[in-house]
């Protein structure tokens, strides 16, 4: 019964979605621009929250994917030129992540810090680190731009007399929310995660370590949120700055808790999101919209808009009961 | 006890601080200081051009340079102020207009230190040069080009993805608008036919534009370019640092999607010499010299005649095009050509040295052949139209709409988008 | 509304009677003496955690600095004496820690109420236009401007929090998601109103200053008399938590939320009274850059004065565990290493960038609790 309801609430979803397409469409903008865009931007939000929806629902709470984001955008590009291949820095990027993750895992889960205080910590950390290696390593300020070679091209598609183009790392950020709903409600791991947030104890005295559920978690969240961050100077934009992330990370924590823990949910937040970007700009740019409207407003849109559907749409969410608490055995 | 290892760790801190601290302090060298805007280094645009002045000021007269970012307006007083304290310190410079109040305050209370502002007015203090831009005569240059190229090309709109809405950004976007509408009249003139395609777009609607709100989220240059360019613009015209990324991800799409080589479409640079970050797509940048301005007060202040020059000038020194103060030549304001691409790239080449590492995108003889290919295939007539309005300027220093309030820029507007 | 008023006067032994759980509220009837020296020793022990972290923070920055080739005893130096070594650099950190006091206040109270309120950053912008259009615009004798532009700002910024209250409460909406929204919808609507309707005549780059009357009276280069208001306010939120019908309900729902229940505590006033305090907190704090904060006065169209203070005060909280006045400390803390790092840069060399990164790691270390207990439990195994 609940099955059936949750469907009918993605159904309802798409649908709503493909008729805002198509009276944007009949505005004169270009969906396939939009889509392309929204895609994009969905990527980085996407991956970092559907790894944040498992380490929450295993009970660990990471705040500072943010900084995750800016370390491994600055890094990711130092591996791909190392290594001669953005693949390879979208890996290691991921790999990296994964690194920041297992320390702050350890912090939290073993030195029962409290996760909050320990994310916020790491963002401060990483806005600092970050922009230094960026000076330190390239030595020209504020910007750089690698070598077009490296970058992890996207794919094209043919459609009609232009192209369409969107990343494997999209393709792949989708298919990854796919599996890891899978994992959570299908597999005997997943109802072990989901036991180490809601009811611990029971977990422990089945004979599996909360501690190693939830670090391993962690660490999954930590190189999925690499690979976000990664993914937007090596399979984007082609070169980094210094904010490149400029607070998505925190974004992708409202698109978490917008979703209440459910990865796929996390990425039709995240696509909302960016699509609306996309939809702002397109609508403020726009001669003689201007008048009609100061652009003040246009560009509360897309915060506004997820607002609005979270209280129309989504109410409540329950959360794991023991998220965010160290587990302590009595 | 905790508290017992705490205050023992604590004390045995101190006494180690202390009887390392007693060696003696370094010998008393002149410094200049210069005290950046929120935003600190790396923000592509006013903050490192200052620190490139000054650092190549303190290299050219023997001074060190020593820097302190602010990351909030509170830190303002407070760098400024440890900056004035400093008997070792000849020029405090402080770079942004936010940092007026905090500037006006500190000079007052330190009368016998030399303060420079860049972009802030603070006139008629003995001790106090404001340097300023003339960003809309450069504007209007580059407004005339992308219009020109608008016309050579066939597209219907040219577009301006700009920062945060504040008065220093009004004189970039009239500006452009203002050029723009001068290189169609200039078009008319010249060709005895108003322009294709942009000429027959409503006067109001020629020039696409936003601001974004943010001089650091790439994101939003990207996505905002992107409507532009899916809206017919030839060229957007970045006035937000480091959003030129974003803006240049948009045109790498459509240059992949088509298969280009150059532009059209192209995008236009600001503040530092952009060109090199994407040479071929990138039309030509807007430079704001603002090492010139820095480098100059540096000058002054090590050959003592700073004093003399504020005075002559109340306090106030207007850089741009062909200007002179106090009888030197200083261009404050320039669209850039291919010798700033050299120095630029011969920044970069110095950096890889440094480093070991590739700065550059490709390499320098690349860049200037990509970037000499797209100078030649626009047509000359657009380059002898941006000399042309650049002599005007000369002529008439009032020539440009100086968009200062928000009533004049309404009336702009009104006009011209 | 008309809720309120009675029950913020009842006192603590009044609401128990009604109650009738006496348990709940044991600890609280204990003698004056016996709970004066429960007291302090209940807040050595917290003093003394945060202040290992604290040198353990301070124990890896050091290698960090040391990997990159700078000295960090020096640097150390340079922090603490020019943050806390001269009066004016006292005062100059009292004047940063102002706002974080008032910041770390509505974070704190929501946590007391187990909730996440982060739209302290919204509120404060939104109090802070509030204590423009006060102090700015409308003219008002000396003694009463800066009282009425004060309160104002704080109304507003209690009605800024409202809205996620009222989500929650009637839809469930989870807070971080409204609250992150309203601070994004708070900071492009105030940012029209300076553009608009309060520009400056003449400096259109921000709202117009708050006139001489408003102003607080100044200590030193930034401080202002704004701090005594502000450490008041924090004082009388811990009568409020401590010492009240409401203030016992409120934490009685966020420690306990079942026996709230049977025990008859709202928690839907639980969680109004928790959003509103908060947004009286964050309205507070943006006045105290507007009417409290040399030399300008004024809100900027970039607000720069007040971004991230909200962020911030999250941080300031936690390392208060908590507490209005446990946050004051805190924040006291917090704002020396915010004007300390500037010494550290000029006079050891040390990349502003690197000096954010051992704040962070400040931070991290501060999060980890009884780490002595760990390493005793450790070596006792």
């Amino acid at each position: 019964m609940k099955t059936v309801r949750r469907f009918q609430w993605y159904l309802i979803a798409i649908a709503v979605t493909l008729a805002v397409m198509y009276i944007i469409s009949l505005a004169g903008f270009g969906i396939p621009g939009l889509i392309e865009t929204g895609l994009l931007a969905m990527t980085p939000l996407a991956l970092a929250a559907v790894g944040e929806c498992l380490n929450e629902q295993a009970g660990t709470v990471n705040v500072g994917m943010e900084g995750i984001f800016l370390i491994t955008a600055v890094l990711g590009v130092y591996w791909a030129e190392i290594f001669g291949s953005g693949l390879y820095g979208l890996l290691l990027g991921s790999a990296t992540g994964a690194l920041i993750s297992l320390l702050f895992g350890l912090v939290c889960i073993y030195g029962k810090a409290n996760q909050v205080i320990a994310g916020m910590g790491l963002n401060i950390l990483a806005l600092g680190l970050g922009p230094y290696l960026l000076m330190s390593i390239w030595a020209f300020p504020g910007i750089h731009v690698f070598q077009r070679e490296l970058m992890f091209q996207p794919l094209q598609f043919r459609m009609g007399d232009t192209y369409f183009s969107i990343s494997s790392v999209t393709i792949a950020a989708v298919v990854i929310a796919i599996l890891a709903y899978l994992l959570l409600h299908r597999t005997l791991l997943g109802i072990r995660i989901r036991g180490a947030g809601e009811n611990p104890i029971a977990v422990d005295v089945a004979g599996v370590s909360v501690g190693k559920i939830r670090l391993l978690m962690c660490i999954v969240g930590g190189a999925l949120a690499g690979l976000g961050g990664a993914f937007m100077p090596l399979a984007w934009f082609g070169g980094v700055v210094k904010e490149i992330s400029a607070g998505r990370g925190f974004i992708a924590l409202a698109a978490v808790v917008f979703a209440g823990l459910d990865p796929l949910l996390a990425l039709v937040a995240a696509f909302i999101f960016g699509f609306s970007e996309g939809v702002a700009f397109t609508v403020v740019v726009s001669p003689g919209v201007k008048e009609i409207v100061p652009f003040y407003f246009v560009q509360m849109a897309p915060y506004a808009v997820t607002l609005l559907v979270v209280v129309a749409a989504i109410g409540g969410k329950k959360f794991p009961r023991a998220l965010g608490k160290p587990y302590v055995r009595e | 006890m905790q508290a017992i290892i705490v205050v023992v760790i604590v004390l045995i801190a101190a006494a180690g601080a202390a009887w390392y601290l007693m060696t003696p302090p370094p010998a008393p060298v002149k410094k200049i200081a210069v005290v950046s805007d929120i935003g600190g280094r790396g923000d592509l645009s006013f903050n490192d051009m200052a620190f490139k002045g000054g650092d190549e000021a303190a290299k050219a007269f023997g001074v060190t340079m020593v820097e302190l970012i602010s990351k909030s307006e509170a830190d303002y007083v407070p760098n400024l102020e440890t900056a004035a304290k400093d008997p070792d310190v000849i020029l405090v410079v402080g770079v942004g207009f936010l940092l007026t109040d905090a500037i006006t305050d500190v000079a007052t209370r330190y009368p016998d230190k030399d303060f420079a502002i860049i972009d802030g007015f603070v006139p008629g203090m003995p001790n106090v040069m404001s340097i300023l831009y003339e960003e809309h005569k450069g504007s209007a240059i580059v407004g005339a080009i992308a219009a020109l190229a608008a016309a050579q090309y066939g597209y219907s709109h040219i577009g301006v993805v700009l920062g945060i809405e504040i008065p220093v950004l009004w004189k970039f976007e009239i500006g452009y608008k203002w050029g723009a509408d001068w290189g169609l009249k200039w078009y008319q003139n010249k060709f005895g036919k108003s322009a294709p395609v942009i000429g027959d777009t409503p006067v109001k609607d020629r020039v696409l534009w936003t601001y974004t709100g943010t001089f650091s989220d790439i994101t939003k240059g990207y996505e905002a370019a992107k409507a532009m360019y899916a809206q017919d613009a030839v060229a957007a015209y970045n006035v937000a640092g480091p959003l030129g990324l974003g803006i240049n991800q948009a045109v790498q799409e459509l240059a992949t999607q088509k298969g280009l080589t150059n532009g059209p479409p192209f995008w236009i640079g600001v503040d530092a010499n952009q060109d090199w970050i994407n040479p071929g797509f990138v039309l030509c940048s807007m430079m704001k010299r603002v090492d010139r301005g820095v480098y100059f007060a540096t000058q002054l202040a090590v050959q003592g005649t700073f004093r003399q020059v504020v005075a002559d000038n109340g306090g106030i020194v207007t850089l741009g095009i062909g200007t002179k103060i106090s009888g030197i030549d200083i261009t404050g304001i320039s669209v850039s050509t291919l010798a700033d691409l050299d120095e630029f790239i011969a920044m970069g080449t110095n950096a890889e040295k440094l480093t070991g590492k590739k700065v550059l995108p490709m390499s320098p003889d690349e860049i200037k052949s990509k970037a000499t290919a797209m100078r030649n295939s626009v047509p000359s007539w657009i380059w002898d139209a941006a000399t042309e309005l650049e002599n005007a300027i000369r002529a008439d220093p009032n020539l440009v709409p100086l968009a200062m309030s928000q009533e004049v820029v309404d009336q702009w507007r009104a006009t011209l988008g | 509304m008309a809720l309120i008023p009675p029950f913020f006067l009842e006192t603590l032994s009044e609401r128990e009677n009604k109650v009738g759980f006496s348990y709940l509220v044991k600890e609280e009837k204990a003698s004056l003496g016996s709970q004066m020296s429960r007291r302090l020793a209940g807040t050595i022990r917290p003093v003394s955690e945060s202040g290992l972290a604290v040198v353990i923070g301070l124990v890896v920055g050091a290698f960090l600095m040391l990997a990159f080739g700078y000295d960090p005893i020096r640097a150390y130096f340079a922090l603490f004496t020019g943050a806390f070594g001269s009066p004016a650099g006292i005062l100059e950190s009292l004047a940063f820690a102002t706002p974080l006091m008032a910041t770390a206040v509505t974070f704190a109270v929501g946590v007391r109420a187990a909730l996440f309120n982060i739209g302290a950053e919204g509120q404060m912008y939104v109090g802070a236009m509030g204590a423009t259009i006060v102090g700015g615009a409308i003219l008002l004798p000396a003694g009463v401007h800066p009282i009425a532009a004060t309160l104002f700002a704080m109304c507003l910024g209690g009605l800024w929090a409202l809205p996620a209250a009222v989500l929650k409460i009637w839809r469930g909406v989870h807070e971080v998601v409204s609250t992150i929204m309203l601070n994004w919808i708070a900071f492009w609507f105030v940012t029209y109103l300076i553009r608009t309707y309060f520009a400056e005549p003449g400096r259109a780059e921000r709202a117009m200053p708050a006139l001489p009357t408003a102003r607080y009276a100044i200590i030193g280069a930034t401080l202002t008399t704004m701090i005594v208001v502000v450490v008041v306010f924090c004082i009388a939120v811990t009568v409020l938590l401590w010492r009240t019908g409401v203030g016992f309900e409120l934490r009685l729902v966020g420690d306990n939320p079942e026996a709230a229940k049977y025990a008859g505590a709202s928690s839907s006033r639980a969680i109004l009274v928790s959003f509103l305090v908060g947004g009286l907190a964050a309205g507070l704090a943006g006045a105290s850059q507007i009417l409290g904060r040399p030399p300008s006065y004024a809100l900027y169209a970039t607000m720069g004065n007040l971004i991230n203070l909200g962020f911030d005060g999250i941080g300031v909280a936690l390392i208060g565990r908590n507490h209005p006045v446990g946050g004051v400390f805190a924040a006291v803390f917090y704002g020396g290493l915010m004007h300390g790092g500037r010494f550290m840069e000029y006079n050891v060399g040390v990349a502003s960038e690197l000096v954010d990164a051992i704040n962070g790691i400040i931070v991290i270390a501060l999060a980890v609790p009884e780490i002595v207990a760990i390493i005793r439990r450790r070596r006792e195994s």
